[in-house]
């Protein structure tokens, strides 16, 4: 049996209400808000973010830590990835510690390419030893064009699935799937922003057809009947079109439709469905089956069965305590600064890509090292200790991510979107000190004793290329 | 015995440029300026001199080379031995060391020591620019000179249960000291409202809490004590000469309290052992410390043995620094109001120090001063040096 072990959700801070951009834009506004990236996010960071999520909640649900040895799979699939051409997947590998030998690969393209990960991934699993696991990442920052219809809709999030043979909290049952190549949204080599279709016409020829073609198929190829389903959970651009789809399928949008939260994060493209299913996880009961759909250039279907097992996720990262973390962003000029559309989009920023590939260790995956002969823990790595005198003693150490701010700052000298630049020192749980910036944070909650925790971040594009590493940031809550 | 000067060192002139935003004057121009005061002040012919160190953290910026050759194209000083010393914030007062021990090894009796920086050809900021995008790409990014004695500042608050007003006077006592000085920056009182009320620059330091930005030079001519004594009877004494360097990854250090700096405490041992001070509060008569921030004065207090550890602040309140106090401190203004061109601090202050022990400091002159100190500290506490002179008797 093959399903899903863990999951792990990111959504970044900031909340973008579609009145200040109707506002800004002098366009028509509709309901809610819309979650986006901070300045310093992007489809990679999240994707790391989530996946770190996914990894601690497998070790709440199950106890132990899933071993990056044994996962035999990466898959990032994004429409919204920094790079054209250089591998995602391979960041979040290193980040994570994945066996280097696993398969790591990117997919994009579609909407629907989470799920497509999922079927590689069992497809991989299928042949891999129990203890197998596949991780399957998804990330969105796509960019709207400023007044489009997509400004208002499109919103950022991440959500991880961690795949595997045992330890299970649901099972996948059967999949089905449809192709066609269906101008809905796309984005050409030279184009910025996301482009759509008319929007009568992409539904009624496109989504609305498509999706029930592959829904009605899986319903069919298992012998299944709407009512056998608990949860539907598809992917939409707008909540009014998945009560569309459910009623023409026969399911009742009230009962059986699973939120889509797009008044509240927007669009996540790709991030969308695996979102809903996490959130549909947590409140699964033994048994549930549920149904979850992908939609791009055709549909993607699965059926999910809960096991037994489906309660540890009470002690899991709830969708709610996400959805909590938002505050808002009240100016729309910020915003187009964060992505880059408007203002300088960084300094000069001073960087080596020698010794960023020297140091991966250290600045990616936070190791630094503990003197063997003293037992201070140094970071950054060093050879020789300063405490002791020691030379070439020294053994890795891996760096907590939480941690109490010990002293602070709020600097308005050095440039940065989001004025002020708070920076701390954290004493790290499990011994250690990291000196950074703290992002995600209102300045005024900034105080000594104040727990955080280190997020992955991008701290400038030096050399042509996003340099990522950490920053402090409040700690994303469980309660 | 090590540790200690053979020969006796003297200084036998000094000079000082004011120090500003000099739009009008290049980074030769105010050597060439401090260089001519230095040695008229001493008398010699700048021809004379044997060799010369130049201290200047950051020459390239103002369009120099890493080089002794600025030095000597803008004093027409060619051919001769030139060094250039940087050490960040440390810089002028190791120039002046090395100059010393120079003449201490024999080889030399009569040289320059002169620190220049440009720092207002590099833009407004050019201070915290040179913390953004020196060093490594990643860690501590977005550090800021103003950022780190900012995170002081709170821990000490948190510590030691103060408030921002203690920092707001030593603001107003140095800014009062600047208006007594005509080649300060900055020469206006300041009340301790207006500290309060002045932008932040980094919580909780505000605009006010913090050094001007300037450009400027200052330069000392150093020989051996028995020479100065013939050319006049009140060259001064280098009495000590601590430099003490650490690392700038003490902010990464777990046992690092951001309320005192070790290399500042170590240059201090150092050269209050060379000056045989034993009890530097009721020794040192005036001193001349590394106020870049209003934090960073009261820390260097209690790091120079003038208070012990979370009394520092007292000092300011009870006035014991003050013009009239029991020891002042920044008599000249200081970093604060004298302005803070990072490689002629050292040396400015080496000048001030000159002229109050000559009795030559005009109204801001401390009685019968016969011993001073000078102490500036770099980078995040990360190195420092003191010096110690005096009156020859």
């Amino acid at each position: 049996m093959i399903g899903i072990s863990a999951f792990g959700l990111y959504l970044p801070a900031y909340r973008l209400s579609r009145e200040v951009i109707a506002q800004a834009t002098g366009t028509r506004g509709s309901r809610g808000e819309k979650a986006v990236a901070n300045y310093d996010e992007d489809a990679v960071t999240m994707g790391v973010e989530a996946s770190l999520a996914c990894v601690e909640n497998y070790a709440r649900a199950w106890g132990v830590e899933p071993q990056g040895s044994r996962v035999e799979g990466l898959i990032f699939a994004s429409n919204s990835s920094p790079f054209r051409e250089k591998q995602s997947a391979g960041i979040l590998r290193t980040v994570l510690e994945v066996n280097p030998s696993a398969l790591a690969t990117d997919l994009q393209g579609s909407l629907r390419a989470g799920l497509t990960g999922v079927e590689i991934g069992t497809k991989l699993l299928k042949e891999s030893p129990s203890e197998a696991k596949v991780l399957v990442v998804t990330s969105e920052k796509r960019k709207a064009e400023p007044g489009s219809s997509e400004d208002q809709s499109l919103g950022d999030g991440a959500a991880a699935l961690l795949l595997g043979k045992e330890n299970l909290l649901a099972s996948i049952e059967s999949r089905f799937s449809v192709n066609a190549n269906f101008p809905h949204v796309w984005r050409r080599e030279e184009d910025e922003y996301v482009r759509s279709g008319d929007g009568r016409f992409v539904e009624t020829c496109g989504y609305l057809p498509l999706m029930s073609d592959v829904i009605r198929n899986l319903l069919k190829e298992s012998g299944l009947k709407q009512g056998d389903i608990s949860r539907l959970i598809v992917y939409t651009p707008e909540p009014r079109l998945a009560q569309q789809l459910a009623r023409r399928l026969g399911f009742n949008p009230e009962t059986q439709l699973a939120n889509t939260f797009n008044n509240q994060i927007g669009d996540t493209g790709s991030a969308q469905v695996f979102l809903s299913l996490s959130a549909a996880l947590g409140q699964a009961q033994p048994g549930e089956l549920m149904l979850v759909a992908g939609y791009g250039d055709g549909g993607e279907a699965l059926l999910l069965k809960a096991t037994e097992n489906v309660r540890k996720t009470e002690t899991c990262q709830k969708m709610e305590t996400c959805l909590k973390r938002g505050r808002p962003l009240t100016s729309y000029m910020k915003y187009l600064h964060f992505r880059d559309i408007l203002g300088e989009s960084s300094y000069d920023a001073f960087s080596s890509l020698a010794l960023l590939w020297r140091e991966e260790k250290q600045n990616l995956r936070l190791v630094g090292v503990k003197c063997r002969r003293c037992g201070v823990i140094h970071f950054p790595r060093r050879r020789a200790c300063d405490k002791c005198g020691a030379k070439d003693e020294m053994d890795d150490f891996k760096l907590g991510r939480r941690g109490r701010i010990y002293t602070y700052t709020n600097d308005y000298v050095y440039l940065n979107p989001d004025p002020p630049e708070t920076l701390a020192v954290i004493d790290l749980e499990g011994g250690g000190r990291f000196y950074g910036q703290v992002t995600d944070v209102n300045p005024k909650d900034v105080r000594i004793g104040l727990e955080v925790e280190l997020g992955f971040r991008k701290l400038h594009d030096g050399q042509g290329l996003p340099n990522y590493f950490w920053k402090a940031r409040p700690t994303i809550g469980r309660e | 015995m090590a540790g200690l000067l053979k020969e006796q060192i003297a200084i036998l002139g000094v000079g000082c440029t004011s120090f500003g935003e000099h739009f009008t004057r290049g980074w030769g121009d105010l050597a060439l300026d401090a260089a001519v005061e230095a040695c008229e002040d001493a008398k010699v012919d700048m021809n004379d001199l044997q060799a010369a160190w130049v201290g200047s953290y950051r020459p390239w910026i103002a369009g120099e080379r890493n080089t002794g050759s600025p030095l000597a194209e803008a004093l027409g000083f060619v051919y001769k031995p030139i060094t250039l010393v940087s050490n960040i914030c440390a810089t002028g007062l190791d120039t002046f060391r090395n100059a010393c021990l120079a003449v201490a090894s024999g080889m030399y009796d009569l040289v320059l020591a002169i620190g220049v920086e440009k720092m207002r050809d590099a833009g407004p900021r050019s201070l915290s620019l040179a913390n953004r995008t020196d060093g490594h790409p990643l860690i501590g990014k977005g550090r800021t000179a103003p950022s780190f004695f900012a995170s002081c500042a709170h821990r000490y608050f948190h510590e030691y249960g103060i408030g921002r007003e203690p920092l707001a006077r030593v603001a107003v006592k140095n800014h009062h000291n600047g208006t007594l000085n005509p080649k300060a920056h900055l020469q206006r009182e300041i009340t301790l409202e207006d500290v309060m009320k002045s932008p932040w620059v980094a919580e909780p330091l505000s605009i006010l809490d913090s050094t001007a930005n300037s450009d400027g030079a200052a330069a000392a001519i150093v020989t051996r004590a028995d020479l100065a004594r013939n050319v006049r009877p009140d060259y001064i004494r280098v009495a000590g000469l601590g430099l003490s360097v650490g690392t700038e990854r003490n902010i990464f250090d777990p046992e690092f309290s951001f309320l005192s700096f070790k290399p500042t405490q170590e240059a201090a041992r150092m050269a209050y052992q060379q000056a045989g001070v034993k009890s530097p509060r009721l020794e040192i008569d005036i001193a001349e410390v590394h106020d870049c921030f209003t934090i960073t004065e009261i820390i260097d207090y209690e790091d120079l043995g003038f208070a012990d550890p979370g009394t520092g602040w007292r000092l300011i309140e009870e006035g014991t620094t003050a013009l009239g106090g029991k020891l002042p401190v920044n008599t000249d203004g200081g970093l604060k109001a004298f302005g803070h061109p990072l490689g002629a601090s050292g040396l400015r202050m080496v000048y001030e120090v000159v002229k109050q022990l000559q009795e030559k400091a005009g109204p801001r002159q401390v009685n019968n001063a016969r011993l001073g100190l000078c102490h500036t500290l770099g980078g995040p506490g990360a190195l420092a040096a003191v010096t110690v002179l005096g009156r020859p008797d």
